[in-house]
């Protein structure tokens, strides 16, 4: 029992907060995707959901890319190599516990 | 990537057993965080039949192929020369108006509301997509090796005086193949809408007439199976388009594209 409330306790604290763990579980589902796809299914505010993407590209676990589709901005979005492997890690943590 | 909603079904049950074990409340939590990342890694998969444009445009597909059949037998004759000609012209459009569909719906229709969104072609993604086409592919040979004495049969009948005597009939195992069309469009239906089903629960009453038409039609109708196929064909068009427009409408009333802000 010890052992699980352990692998509970060393989670990657940048990914268990709730918001971002939202956007790295949905990240992990797609190749890219932009803030519009993200802000429609996190519900976050675009404030919340900015300061969180800058947290995780801060720890290198998300790729910000600003581009235009035609003459709209676009901002895409996409998980590096390392946020994927620290998301199989997190998963693989919260598997430990059960 | 492994089957996502294999995978929840599979968290589900775990949590289900965690509560009968009586595990602590921590330990119950992780399991349900757990599967609730399973549901939001699901989510994203919504995104390619969240327009319903997927459906439209199988049911279109349906439709122009059931009307290219159609329209062999039903022009006059006088219209020979065009009888063929838009009956290509049919199948043509059947088989670009899915691609189409899916390109236009995501182009104007889903990314101005909801965003864009890519999907990486992973190993289990071709994979997938190579043993359906070899499916449907064995499945179409095989239905014309079936096929073999019901088209001799039917170019006998068409030609007058021949001789045939009943050419209207169809082999059992011909009948079942028709009906099959039924499970195999509502497994289809299934697989396309696994994940937004439980957004529109209508679409489980759309599966009877899937399910039962092409049924009712092979054991209640006379004809053969170029006939009936007709009909088949013409109802889960229908039924495939209705859904899909449907699905369409309730979209675009539910996402508005975001309003620009001002300077």
């Amino acid at each position: 029992m010890n052992e699980q409330l352990r692998a509970i306790s060393e989670l990657d604290r940048v990914i268990h907060e709730p918001g971002r763990l939202m956007i790295v579980a949905l990240l992990a589902g797609v190749k890219e995707c932009d803030f519009l796809f993200l802000l429609n299914e996190t519900k976050l505010n675009k404030g919340n959901l900015s300061s969180h993407l800058v947290r995780l590209e801060t720890a290198g676990y998300v790729e910000i890319e600003k581009t235009y589709r035609g003459k709209v901005p676009m901002t895409l979005l996409r998980l590096t190599r390392t946020g994927r492997k620290a998301f199989e890690e997190y998963r693989k943590g919260l598997m430990a516990a059960f | 990537m492994k089957n996502t909603i294999m995978e929840y079904i599979r968290l589900v049950r775990t949590i289900q057993r965690a509560k009968g074990e009586g595990r602590t409340d921590e330990l119950l939590r992780a399991a349900k965080e757990n599967a609730e990342i399973q549901k939001i890694l699901m989510r994203p998969r919504r995104y390619e039949t969240i327009n319903g444009a997927g459906e439209i445009g199988w049911g279109t597909f349906l439709l122009c192929m059931a009307l290219a059949s159609y329209s062999t037998v039903v022009l006059p004759d006088s219209m020979w020369r065009w009888r063929t000609g838009i009956s290509w012209l049919l199948m043509l459009c059947g088989c670009l108006v899915m691609p189409f569909c899916l390109w236009a719906s995501k182009r104007y229709v889903t990314q101005p509301r909801v965003g864009y969104v890519a999907f990486s072609w992973d190993k289990s993604r071709w994979i997938g997509m190579i043993v359906g086409m070899v499916v449907a592919a064995g499945l179409g040979v095989g239905l014309v090796f079936l096929m073999r004495s019901e088209t001799a049969h039917l170019a006998q009948s068409q030609i007058p005086h021949s001789g045939a005597t009943n050419p209207g009939s169809m082999s059992h195992t011909l009948k079942i193949i028709l009906a099959g069309y039924g499970p195999l469009n509502a497994l289809l239906y299934l697989m396309m809408n696994a994940v937004s089903i439980k957004e529109h629960r209508w679409k489980w009453l759309l599966l009877i007439p899937i399910l039962l038409a092409p049924l009712g039609i092979c054991y209640s109708v006379p004809g053969n199976f170029i006939e009936l196929s007709r009909p088949v064909m013409l109802l889960l068009g229908l039924v495939w388009s209705i859904s899909g427009v449907i699905t369409l409408c309730s979209f675009l009333h539910h996402y508005q594209p975001p309003v620009p802000e001002i300077e």
